[in-house]
Parts: structure tokens; C-alpha cells; sequence
């Protein structure tokens, strides 16, 4: 199942070489497009470009879509890494971490949504995070701590690979850069962090569902997703009655269609303009 | 003030994070720390500013500002004695994300930014502390974000004077209410009406700028819990000693 094996990549020296952006028309892209490499990195914004080859033989054989972290990882780094990654499904519903609990593993999902939730004292959650491919869950044990103080609740099913602590906090003495990618992820959750309390002050309510769809597209990697009303609100902090009046103005606006449930956004750019601009400012502070 | 004077008068280890370090590890930072005045109201850093310095509080309040193009802004974190300001620096970033400002007077220690990178590097107890302080910062904005959600302005409030009294000696805040309603990033007849019910309450006296706590326990009892959750935190992740250097 290794995904390495998977991805095979001949042309190695792009891969280790910091390629800052893949341009168009490019050496790399043009690798990649004559079947020359299987994937590149693109280690400006931490993406694997596979090719599509390679993307359907490692989701035919169930394997994972790489991660995002560790697709940045040079591979002797990753490679050190794949003895110690289980695969695992994670259901919608499922809850990975409770606050305060010892955190027992680390997860690079791959097409599995993450929400890291805080608990009020009258039981309401509200997500104060989302994590998919590009991240890692469980960050705070990079930063040293053993616990953190949010609920983790998987939103979206899908896979992902775990490690144990114990091995997560090895692996993380052993590799530079694991480290350095993994404090580059904690900065831009920190950055997250930073703007959602701002944005939870200032903006709209529609601003915000904009801005929210936006990264969940990102995350998924598809203009299409299925969200409850509820995980909305939820999410938002909002009463359902604002999730639907907030949707039905977007709907309206024809940047998205919205129907029980089943989301589809039918104009990013405009949805882009419509969003409280959160969006933007952390994709370019954190990348 | 002479720097012995200084020196003797606001030590480096008044910093819990510089206090926390193996002896060995201190006296190995000692010399690259210079001793830094911090009057109310001074600017740290810009958003957007490249980064020269890392500051380490012995006293007083610094505020991490968010900042609206329309030059409106809101606090997402304070920072005293039991941390620093500038870990954008270690964690790869770049440019300083927020505004850091004085909100309390104080004095500390700042160490170039260049060299607090390599001290970092090395890994040890110093790196071991400051990704651990970087988790609680992260803990403390996250709860802000929920806190602006969900929460009073009266409770915000609360919560506001418990976080800064800790970080202070005494009881009283110098601040304006304009002041204040920027820090909580709400408009000044909000901050008016919480600090009347407050001090209707009995809880705090509040005259010409000046907020004397009368009633602390009183006032932890009415905090929503995002106050708690924050110590908690803040008390877990940051001991007072750190004894191995690995």
C-alpha cells in the first residue's frame, strides 16, 4: 500500500529540488504530462500534483491519496514513516479526541474531513478548525503538549493514515523535515485560529458561510459536498433559521445550489466576492 | 536607568518562559538579551512587518491585534510575563501576521531575531518551552474566536480583566474605555453599559480610566468559562522549570 511505491517518481531530483510554483508549461509540468513522473511536489503550496495515472492506480487499490504533509517530506523521510502509518477509515460522526484527553495518535487524513470542535459548558460545539488532506490532526504533540483542548470529530468519512504518539514523537526527533513541515502547518493553524476570532467578530453571517464553503472545497477537492443544515450551524455558531437564509442568498445569487443538504458551488470566483475575505487572507499568509 | 539598575530592578527570570530554562541553557541566552522599556501604547510590531526582535515581558501587558483594512481592530491575544511575542520568527512565518502593542507598561527583554532562530534551531529546553507556550497562544485565540461568538459582552469583559490581572501585581488597570472597546473589538457604548453593570454589581469600580477590581471572586464567577479553559491550558503547558536540556 505504500504510497511511494505508488507514486513512483523517476525524476527525483524535482521532487527534492524546492520547486517554488508549477509553471505553465514548465519542465515539471511537462514531465508530468508526457508520463514522464508520476508526481511532483509543489512545495509552495504543500500540493501532489499526481499524475492521473498514478491517482486512480492508488485509489483502485484503495490505497491513499497522499497526504499533503508527507507528500512534502523528501522520501527517505517519508519513507522512515511508512512502517510506523496504519490505514484507517474514519466514519462521519466519529470522534477521534475528546479536550484534555491524552492524545493517543496522530492522523494525516487523505480524503477524510476532520472538524476540531470546542465544547461550551452548555454542550454546544462550534468548529473552530477543519482539517483534510493538506494537514495533520493532532498537531498539538508537534508542539510538544499532550493533550489539546478540542473535541476532534470526524465530518467528512474517508481515509487516513495514523501513527501512535509514542512513534509520531520519534519520528518527529529523527526528521528535520517533518519538524519544519510540521511547525509551517502549526503556523497556519495558528493564523487560522487568528482570523476566525476576528472574522467571528466583524463579518456576516453570509460572508462567513462563503468564506467556510470555500475551504471545504479546498479540502474536499470538489465543487461538490453534502453538509447538513445542522453541521452548519454548528459550524457557524449560527441558528439554523440564519444557515438557510444565509444559503437561500447565495442560491440566490446562483453561486451555489444548495438542496437538502447536497452543495454544489456553481461559481468560485463570485463566491470568492461574497466571502468575508478570511479566505483569502489565510491561504496567502499561511502558504 | 543604568543597565545594572535595570538588571536588578526587572530580571530576565521575571519572565516565567526565561525562568523555566536549565541554568545552562539561561546563562547561554543571558548575553544576547538587552533590557527594553515598554511604554502603554507602543507598537512592537506592524501586521505585515518584517521582524527584528523577539520580546520577552517581565512586566506588563502586550495585545496581539487583529487589524481591519478599515483600521478598526479586535485583541485575539495577550501576552505577559509568562511568554513572548514574536513567534511568527520560529514557526517559519515570514512577516509578523498581527499588531503587537503595549496595553499595560511594563519592561523586558528583547533577543535578535536572527539569533533567538538559532537558539531555536538547536532544539533543547528553549525550543521545548516555546512550541509549548505557541500551543497555549493557539489555545487562547481559539477561545477568543468562540468567546466573540458566543458570549456577553459584560462576560467578554470579565474574562478580559481576569486575563490582564493575572499577567499584573495589582488590582488596577489604567484604561480607557475607548481602549477597551478596541481590545474587545466592540463599540464604546457596549464597553460603557457591561463596565455599568459590573460596577453595579459591585464587582469593579471604574472612574476617569481607571478600573480598580473590588470583587475578584465575584468576577470569576461570573467569566464565561473561556477564562478557565485558557489558564488551564496556560497552567499545563508552561512549567515552572524545565530540568533536562533535551
Amino acid at each position: 500500500m505504500s504510497a511511494v511505491q505508488a507514486a513512483r517518481v523517476p525524476g527525483e531530483r524535482a521532487v527534492n529540488g524546492r520547486i517554488l510554483r508549477l509553471v505553465k508549461s514548465g519542465p515539471e509540468l511537462r514531465a508530468l504530462e508526457a508520463g514522464q513522473v508520476d508526481a511532483v511536489l509543489d512545495r509552495a503550496t504543500g500540493t501532489a500534483h499526481l499524475l492521473p495515472e498514478a491517482e486512480r492506480a492508488l485509489s483502485a487499490a484503495g490505497g491513499p491519496i497522499v497526504n499533503s504533509l508527507l507528500a512534502a517530506l523528501p522520501r527517505e523521510d517519508y519513507r522512515s514513516l511508512l512502517g510506523e502509518l496504519e490505514p484507517v477509515t474514519l466514519t462521519s460522526g466519529e470522534v477521534l479526541h475528546e479536550p484534555g484527553e491524552r492524545i493517543r495518535h496522530v492522523y494525516f487524513p487523505n480524503d477524510a474531513q476532520v472538524s476540531l470542535l470546542i465544547v461550551m459548558a452548555d454542550r454546544k460545539a462550534l468548529e473552530v478548525g477543519l482539517v483534510g488532506r493538506e494537514g495533520m490532526v493532532g498537531i498539538a504533540l508537534a508542539l510538544r503538549a499532550e493533550a489539546s483542548a478540542v473535541r476532534v470529530q470526524v465530518q467528512g468519512s474517508g481515509s487516513a493514515l495514523r501513527m501512535n504518539a509514542a512513534s509520531f514523537r520519534e519520528a518527529l526527533g529523527r526528521s528535520l523535515p517533518l519538524q519544519h513541515e510540521l511547525l509551517r502547518y502549526a503556523y497556519a493553524k495558528l493564523i487560522q485560529a487568528r482570523q476566525t476570532a476576528a472574522c467571528n467578530r466583524f463579518h456576516q453571517i453570509e460572508g462567513r458561510l462563503a468564506c467556510w464553503l470555500l475551504m471545504t472545497r479546498d479540502r474536499v477537492r470538489s465543487d461538490r459536498f453534502y453538509l447538513t443544515h445542522e453541521v452548519l450551524a454548528t459550524t457557524l455558531g449560527i441558528r439554523r433559521v440564519g444557515v438557510t437564509n444565509a444559503a437561500t442568498t447565495l442560491q440566490r445569487r446562483k453561486l451555489i445550489s444548495y438542496q437538502r443538504g447536497n452543495i454544489r458551488i456553481l461559481d468560485g470566483k463570485g463566491l470568492s466576492a461574497a466571502s468575508c475575505g478570511c479566505y483569502d487572507i489565510v491561504r496567502n499568509l499561511a502558504s | 536607568m543604568g543597565t545594572s539598575l535595570f538588571f536588578a530592578l526587572n530580571a530576565p527570570k521575571d519572565n516565567r518562559l526565561l525562568a523555566a530554562l536549565p541554568e545552562e541553557d539561561y546563562q547561554a541566552l543571558l548575553p544576547l538579551l538587552e533590557p527594553v522599556v515598554l511604554p502603554l501604547g507602543m507598537a512592537l510590531y506592524e501586521a505585515g512587518g518584517v521582524q527584528g526582535y523577539v520580546y520577552f515581558p517581565t512586566s506588563g501587558i502586550v495585545s496581539l491585534l487583529y487589524v481591519l483594512e478599515n483600521g478598526s481592530s479586535a485583541e485575539i491575544a495577550v501576552t505577559g510575563c509568562e511568554g513572548l511575542v514574536g513567534i511568527a520568527l520560529f514557526m517559519g512565518g515570514e512577516t509578523t501576521p498581527s499588531r503587537a502593542v503595549v496595553q499595560s507598561a511594563g519592561h523586558g527583554y528583547r533577543i535578535k531575531a536572527a539569533a533567538l532562530k538559532t537558539k531555536f534551531e538547536a532544539g533543547g529546553a528553549l525550543q521545548y518551552l516555546l512550541l509549548r507556550f505557541t500551543q497555549a497562544l493557539i489555545t487562547q485565540m481559539t477561545q477568543t474566536a468562540v468567546c466573540n461568538r458566543h458570549h456577553a459582552v459584560d462576560q467578554q469583559l470579565c474574562r478580559w480583566l481576569l486575563l490582564s490581572l493575572d499577567r499584573l501585581p495589582a488590582n488596577d488597570l489604567v484604561m480607557t474605555q475607548e481602549l477597551i472597546a478596541n481590545m474587545l473589538g466592540v463599540r464604546r457604548e457596549g464597553v460603557t453599559e457591561a463596565a455599568g453593570k459590573l460596577q453595579a454589581a459591585g464587582l469593579i469600580e471604574y472612574s476617569r480610566g481607571k478600573i480598580t477590581v473590588l470583587d475578584r471572586p465575584q468576577l470569576e464567577a461570573r467569566v464565561c468559562e473561556c477564562y478557565a479553559v485558557v489558564k488551564q491550558e496556560y497552567d499545563r503547558l508552561l512549567p515552572a522549570t524545565v530540568l533536562e536540556s533535551a
